[in-house]
């Protein structure tokens, strides 16, 4: 079985496109604070970083 | 589309009701929705002009990682059933037997499931509690990336097979929202892979699980700052002043200043007072080891106080610790 290439960039294109059609800048201004901040760096870079 | 530039009460209230639903999303520990992750990327491929592609499960991230290193090298087709169920079913560290050697090139994830719960939540919300923003279309697409974060933890999609990571097991933050547990992981993936964290901070396992085999050495020799710093409280300012040789520099009626001093770091300056009240202690057995001292019949604790690098003599210290300048600790003290 050949599983093939990466698919991310196929799927982010589309996701990209939607954001394009999302909230004007007021709107996000309004929304940004309730944008959850996330602390995964943590976890993201002590995946990237271990010693495998 | 014109769109409203203030938000009502109302709206305002759901928002934060929404952001808590959002960040239980982010931080749910439950085993993945497995049906409803597999219908939300099929239809992401759908939606690509892809056919249903085949799905990996795999416990956690390294686990994933690991398979990827095996399946991206297209060989999986000519593996034993040994192989692959050793593939399958491995857990972080990986046995001997497993070759790790490919792992490292496929550290990267294309998507993090409930981990991308604030892109999701960012573009969901103000369609369904302001104004509709999307087509139907987009709308469906949006839909998807709601649901895997809803469903399921890290994952890649290959042309013919995606990999998708069931959601770790323990993920815990301190009430700022930073990765943090005091006495085990702030995250087990249930691969087995586990990242440990103080306030946002990732240490080493033992600073969090055994703080008491903590070394001056081990202090001294971190060059990570923030982690020394980490290292230092779990060890005890105290201890660090007694074992580091630190230098008894003043003492007078309020008590003793210490100062350990560092070449690459701040000075830890610290000042011991007597407890006036002695303590509730009958026999020297019951104190062995303790840090106190006897005076007359009763036996009185010593306490640490950290003070700044500045301070050069303990009764400084001892006002710093009441907020107050020396000439105004002297009047409380004669008053």
């Amino acid at each position: 079985m050949v599983i093939g290439r990466s698919m991310a960039k196929t799927l982010m294109r589309p996701r990209l496109r939607l954001a394009a059609s999302a909230p004007d800048e007021r709107l996000v201004a309004i929304t940004l604070w309730m944008v959850l901040v996330w602390e995964w760096e943590a976890f993201y870079s002590a995946y990237e970083e271990t010693p495998w | 589309m014109a769109t409203p530039d203030t938000l009502t009460a109302a709206q305002e209230a759901q928002l934060l009701v929404s952001r808590a639903e959002w960040e239980a999303i982010g931080r749910s520990t439950e085993p993945a929705d497995r049906p409803t992750a597999e219908a939300a990327i099929t239809a992401l491929y759908a939606i690509a002009g892809k056919p249903k592609p085949l799905f990996f499960w795999v416990d956690g991230p390294a686990q994933g990682s690991l398979l990827i290193s095996h399946v991206i090298r297209d060989d999986w087709e000519t593996r034993t059933e040994a192989d692959r169920q050793a593939i399958l079913t491995a857990r972080y560290p990986f046995p001997a037997t497993i070759d790790t050697s490919e792992v490292r090139k496929h550290l990267s994830w294309g998507f993090w499931g409930q981990h991308e719960a604030y892109w999701a939540a960012y573009y969901d919300w103000p369609d369904r509690y302001v104004a509709k923003l999307y087509p139907d279309d987009l709308r469906h697409q949006l839909d998807q990336w709601v649901a895997i974060a809803k469903s399921c933890g890290w994952w890649h999609p290959y042309e013919l097979a995606v990999v998708v990571c069931e959601r770790p097991e323990i993920q815990t933050v301190d009430t700022e929202g930073r990765l943090h547990h005091d006495t085990g992981p702030a995250i087990r993936c249930r691969d087995g892979f586990e990242v440990y964290a103080w306030h946002g901070v990732r240490v080493p396992a033992k600073v969090i699980t055994h703080p008491e085999t903590i070394t001056v050495a081990e202090i001294t020799a971190e060059t990570n700052q923030e982690i020394r710093r980490i290292m230092l409280t779990r060890f005890g300012h105290a201890r660090y002043l007694r074992e580091s040789g630190a230098v008894r520099e003043q003492g007078d009626d309020t008590g003793d200043l210490y100062r350990a001093t560092r070449t690459d770091d701040t000075d830890v300056v610290m000042v011991r007072v007597l407890n006036g009240s002695a303590e509730a202690i009958k026999t020297a057995e019951e104190v062995e080891g303790q840090d106190g001292t006897w005076v007359e019949a009763g036996w009185h604790k010593y306490y640490w106080l950290r003070v700044p690098p500045t301070v050069t003599s303990a009764r400084e210290g001892v006002a710093w610790s009441y907020n107050v300048p020396v000439a105004e600790y002297e009047n409380v003290l004669r008053t």
